[in-house]
């Protein structure tokens, strides 16, 4: 145990990498807690926000944009040319921008200045409105899909488990379910697109 | 192939699950001559739409974790808190329903905690916080955790945890100490002063985790801490209950 909490919070930037890529929680939590209040300070002080409650928020959102784009592999062991952090506060920034802009007038949006992700930090980002479509569809997603595609896809639980704990017949017709539940949530995409 | 058919062996080789001839069937729906461009290019969708959902399932998953890792740390964040502000709250709640005597006690509790505050808190915070100044105090408390551990406790190499927090002290991030000896005690069994090592290992992170509660001012976490290793009444007994002296009462 004591092994593995010095190893979580002392880790490279590739090995951070390899852990968000295979969903290493305990690892994802440790790189969360590490960079937690240096971010806030940094994009705080950058931004003028004192709301730690919002910072907090984005720090959500930033972390789990880095996840999405080591998930998609547009960040790479072979693509880091800074440290890792480097990325993250720069995503953050972003991050930060847009919340901004949200809660901003037309006109004082039109005079924000505004960097694009993908000069600044030199990732690629084509993907991230279609996956912003999915997500917006898989949000609304219930019973009993929610469930059975959450446990077995984030808590990698295995599929008897899972069919005992949502009271399956048996794995095999959790694992039905899993189909059907992945093929309704892409028609309902293809049709919306 | 029908469309379910289509997601189960998509779902499959994207799991690693498929076998040698469903990975064959995919990589040919993928390059395969025969087939026509729109053939191909409508499975590589398919595939990255499901890749897709995958993702965003998983996103789901990993905000919530976050979320509730964000709320356990406002929590522990929160018991720094002094707890004179729960004593009193209970009592004001009490009395928003009870009879007059009830707010009067509440009212005198609150008056007595405002006059407590400048006569007995504030001496005790000025105190510690110029123990905290006492660089020589961590210098040696972590000396003696890591290079010296093997001497003076006869025994093996200090944990990962003990390293790791010692490093962070040394670096001037009590608060990462801190949360690290949170977790290492978290994840320590129940232990008694029959377990020999381990007991004297959780006496240890307790003694760290009140100099970095010191270090970052937080008097009531430090002097419950303190107590605490004066109560295990092992090898850093003396320190904390001198620590514990000169924070209540002065030198």
């Amino acid at each position: 145990m004591q092994t593995a909490t010095r190893k979580v919070y002392q880790m490279t930037d590739q090995e951070y990498i390899a852990a968000f890529r295979s969903n290493d929680q305990r690892a994802i939590t440790a790189f969360y807690d590490l960079h937690r209040e240096a971010f806030c300070k940094q994009i705080g002080a950058l931004f003028r926000v004192l709301d730690m409650d919002s910072l907090y928020d984005v720090y959500i959102v930033t972390v789990t944009r880095l996840w999405e784009f080591i998930r998609k592999g547009k960040l790479t062991e072979q693509h880091l040319v800074k440290p890792l952090p480097h990325y993250l506060y720069g995503i953050g920034k972003h991050v930060m921008q847009e919340t901004l802009r949200k809660s901003m007038v037309p006109e004082e949006r039109a005079q924000m200045y505004r960097i694009e992700l993908e000069e600044d930090l030199r990732i690629d980002t084509s993907f991230v409105a279609q996956l912003e479509r999915v997500k917006r569809v898989v949000n609304q997603m219930g019973e009993p899909c929610e469930p059975l595609l959450t446990l077995y896809l984030w808590e990698k639980q295995p599929m008897d488990i899972i069919a005992f704990n949502l009271d399956y017949k048996n794995a095999d017709s959790a694992k039905a379910q899993k189909y059907k539940c992945m093929e309704k949530l892409k028609r309902i995409i293809y049709h919306q697109l | 192939m029908k469309a379910l058919d289509q997601t189960i062996l998509i779902d499959r080789y994207l799991s690693g699950e498929a076998s040698p001839e469903e990975k064959l069937q995919v990589e040919r729906l993928l390059s395969d001559p025969e087939l026509s461009l729109d053939d191909k290019e409508a499975f590589r969708q398919d595939m990255e739409l499901q890749e897709d959902i995958i993702i965003a399932i998983q996103e789901r998953g990993l905000r919530k974790m976050l979320q509730r890792e964000e709320e356990r740390l406002r929590a522990e964040s929160n018991d720094d808190q002094p707890p004179i502000r729960t004593a009193v709250r209970p009592k004001v709640a009490a009395a928003s329903r009870g009879p007059l005597w009830l707010i009067r006690s509440a009212a005198t509790i609150a008056i007595a905690a405002c006059m407590a505050g400048p006569i007995v808190i504030a001496p005790q915070v000025s105190r510690m916080i110029a123990i905290s100044n006492n660089s020589e105090l961590y210098s040696a408390a972590t000396f003696e955790m890591t290079d010296a551990y093997s001497q003076l406790k006869g025994c093996d190499e200090p944990s990962d945890a003990i390293i790791a927090a010692t490093a962070l002290m040394q670096s001037g991030d009590y608060k990462q100490a801190d949360a690290l000896l949170v977790d290492a005690l978290n994840g320590m069994p129940e232990v008694t002063n029959a377990d020999g090592q381990a007991w004297s290992e959780k006496e240890d992170l307790l003694y760290l985790r009140a100099l970095c509660a010191i270090k970052q001012h937080k008097l009531y976490r430090s002097r419950r801490l303190l107590n605490e290793v004066v109560r295990m009444d092992g090898l850093h007994r003396d320190q904390a209950a001198e620590l514990l002296h000169t924070i209540k009462h002065g030198r």
